[in-house]
């Protein structure tokens, strides 16, 4: 299939944290989302909880560098979406049929999942009391994989090499605030 | 350990590992304890640290979905139909109309409040469905709601649908429209 060029332009954008495509993408796909969960047992709080999951499980795969677009964004989000409904189902015990309303592509969402750890929440919970520019630095190299000289760039250190020691840095005062928990 | 290992650590986590560090900072991890806890430890923090980032850009879109739905600007959706061959919106309207009548608003309270004067379990199942909808509505404590059913006409018969059509209202103006339905079955 011929993935339209306007797909693979929002996703690099995307890519790059670009609000206004994360608007367009809600504008354009919520509605599909929507009449897909409150078709199979769902409600409106369920169908806005999966689909801003499944835009984040978007963003995280669109991060990785091998990761190509082999269908239109519209069939790739909705399979996100099916997915993360689907286990929030068998979470919740229920066993129906499927109604699908779009072509469905199997996408592998598993390595996405919340992982349900009281440390890791600690950890997020401390994340709020690092300073400004840490929670810039470890959200940045991390979870938007900015290179270290970019973040130099966007942050005022002089150089990568002074990025990445500040990281170490952040990192460690992270770890002194969760120990005195 | 010393401020090397944490730094190898670190690295290591990074993916900045040459394959032969890669290698020998591995077979460290399987001989020392203390290091193979720090790694450990560390690998928790850097997973508190995407889950952080997640919880922000979630907050993001909760803030997105808020100014979309005030500005009433959601994309309205046609199914395209999947594998397992699902209806679309237009042809469950197409069909509604094509035989039913509408019961109003009126006649939702009267269900609401079970005194229907029609007894069929399909009533059952739509005042459900609108409870169900209360419910989530309440819960939100935000919005305020309004319904209309549109059931079938004449005689119920098994297959028939009946098309929930309900709309959020916040501060006076409506927002978003969303569509359910209640189909007909044989209770005999």
């Amino acid at each position: 299939m011929k993935v339209p060029q306007a797909d693979i332009e929002l996703l690099q954008k995307l890519k790059t944290n670009h609000q206004p495509s994360f608007q367009k993408l809600y504008k354009d796909y919520f509605t599909m989302a929507h009449y897909f969960v409150m078709n199979n047992s769902g409600t409106l709080p369920e169908a806005k909880d999966t689909f801003q999951d499944a835009i984040i499980v978007l963003f995280e795969k669109i991060q990785v560098d091998d990761f190509i677009l082999q269908c239109t964004l519209k069939t790739f989000i909705y399979a996100i979406v099916r997915n993360l409904w689907l286990k929030k189902l068998r979470t919740k015990k229920k066993s129906i049929k499927i109604e699908d309303f779009e072509q469905y592509v199997p996408v592998e969402t598993d390595l996405y999942d919340k992982q349900k750890d009281e440390q890791i929440d600690l950890v997020a919970q401390n994340m709020k009391k690092l300073g400004e520019k840490c929670q810039q630095l470890l959200t940045g190299f991390y979870f938007y994989k900015k290179k270290m000289q970019v973040l130099a760039e966007e942050l005022g250190y002089t150089n990568a090499a002074n990025a990445k020691n500040q990281k170490y840095k952040c990192l460690q005062k992270l770890k002194v605030l969760v120990g005195a928990k | 350990m010393n401020e090397q290992d944490h730094i190898a650590i670190i690295d290591y986590l990074d993916g900045n590992m040459s394959p032969k560090q890669q290698a020998v900072f591995e077979k460290r991890l399987q001989e020392d304890a203390v290091l193979k806890t720090a790694c450990d430890e560390m690998c928790v923090t850097l997973k508190g640290v995407t889950e952080y980032s997640r919880a922000a850009m979630k907050s993001s879109l909760v803030a997105i979905h808020t100014s979309l739905a005030t500005a009433n600007q959601f994309a309205k959706y046609n199914p395209s139909g999947g594998a397992a061959g699902g209806a679309t919106v237009g042809s469950v309207i197409g069909k509604i109309f094509g035989l039913t009548i509408i019961v109003a608003i009126a006649s939702v309270v009267l269900m609401y409040f079970d005194k229907f004067p029609i007894e069929h379990p399909f009533f059952d199942k739509v005042q459900e469905k609108v409870m169900i909808i209360d419910s989530l509505e309440t819960s939100m404590q935000v919005e305020t709601i309004y319904h209309e059913i549109y059931v079938p006409a004449g005689t119920l018969e098994e297959g028939q649908e009946g098309l929930i059509i309900y709309e959020d209202e916040i501060e006076g103006s409506f927002l978003e429209e969303y569509i359910d339905t209640v189909e007909v079955s044989n209770y005999e």
